[in-house]
């Protein structure tokens, strides 16, 4: 399967979100793959931008932000390798989602647990469809004391 | 924060200088240009294939700068590619925090790579994606059932003449 993922939808959702917030995201904006980006590449460099947002705020022991809206879209964007879209896909996908809510709502006990649980499902579905920015993702996973 | 500085092109305004002096413009044609990719690296002073083997008899790891021709590319999005280190040998070339990635279209072009260098396994797994990315068939992916042992790069910046 392809090396779709490592992406992030900024393209689309950074044209709405300015000021301070584009301030986090700014070093993935930058990139640029010489081959053209994706719409779900583009996606998954932003839900990676997202998700370390949202480790340095557990960390700091406040809620995670509210970001499932932005993260549904993984459903739709457009692939780079269209085999990529299969069954065991949006399975994966899904799963994924369902950690993202579960992290929305945690209260400060689980919250530390629930990211990492999050973080877990990106990495099942790399294992599986795109190896390439495992090293990358792993870097968002919270110590647990 | 990819750089994809083409140096190339200065040369886009050279019609005044190039009517001024002729033997210096020959020697000027022959200026190597880069595009760069990731942290852009100073050029100068890389070290060769067979020097970095060298390097690594007597360590399991080292950080270089190191020159070699591009033998393939990932065909999916350009995120890995493999490098001829001039002895019949290739090292697989990532890039760090898959923050960039190179043009799919690089293989046969000279390359000056910074970042650490080290020879480690490689999973039956990531062998198997490679492949894939690779365009080679499924037949031929199935025929990966080992571990290799090889050298692998992970590039912080890349420069491609």
């Amino acid at each position: 399967m392809g090396c779709l993922l490592g992406a992030s939808f900024f393209l689309a959702c950074g044209q709405k979100d300015s000021g301070e917030k584009s301030e986090e995201i700014k070093s993935s904006k930058e990139i640029v793959n010489p081959n053209g980006d994706s719409e779900l590449a583009l996606l998954m460099r932003s839900m990676f931008d997202e998700s370390m947002a949202a480790k340095k705020l557990i960390q700091e022991g406040k809620p995670a932000p509210n970001f499932s809206e932005e993260f549904v879209a993984i459903h739709t964007a457009k692939e780079t390798d269209p085999n990529v879209r299969t069954e065991e896909f949006r399975s994966l996908s899904e799963f994924f989602l369902k950690q993202v809510a579960v992290l929305e709502k945690a209260g400060p006990e689980e919250r530390i647990s629930a990211h990492n649980n999050m973080v877990a499902s990106c990495l099942a579905c790399h294992a599986e469809y795109c190896p390439g920015p495992m090293l990358k993702i792993k870097k968002l996973r919270i110590k647990e004391s | 924060m990819v750089a994809t500085a083409i140096f190339a092109s200065c040369a886009n305004s050279a019609s005044e200088e190039a009517s001024n002096d002729e033997a210096m413009n020959t020697e000027n044609t022959e200026e190597v240009t880069y595009a760069y990719f990731g942290e852009e690296i100073d050029v100068e002073g890389a070290v060769q294939g067979t020097e970095l083997l060298a390097m690594l008899d007597t360590q399991d790891s080292v950080e270089v700068k190191i020159e070699g021709t591009i033998a393939e590319v990932c065909q999916k999005k350009g995120c890995w590619m493999n490098v001829d280190l001039g002895n019949g040998e290739e090292m697989l070339v990532r890039f760090k925090d898959y923050g960039f990635f190179v043009p799919m279209d690089a293989d046969g072009k000279t390359a000056v790579m910074s970042g650490w260098a080290k020879v480690e396994e490689q999973s039956v797994e990531w062998l198997q994606h490679q492949a894939e990315d690779a365009g080679k068939t499924e037949e031929e992916i199935a025929q990966i059932t080992e571990p290799e042992i090889s050298l692998s790069f992970m590039a912080s910046g890349v420069a491609i003449q």
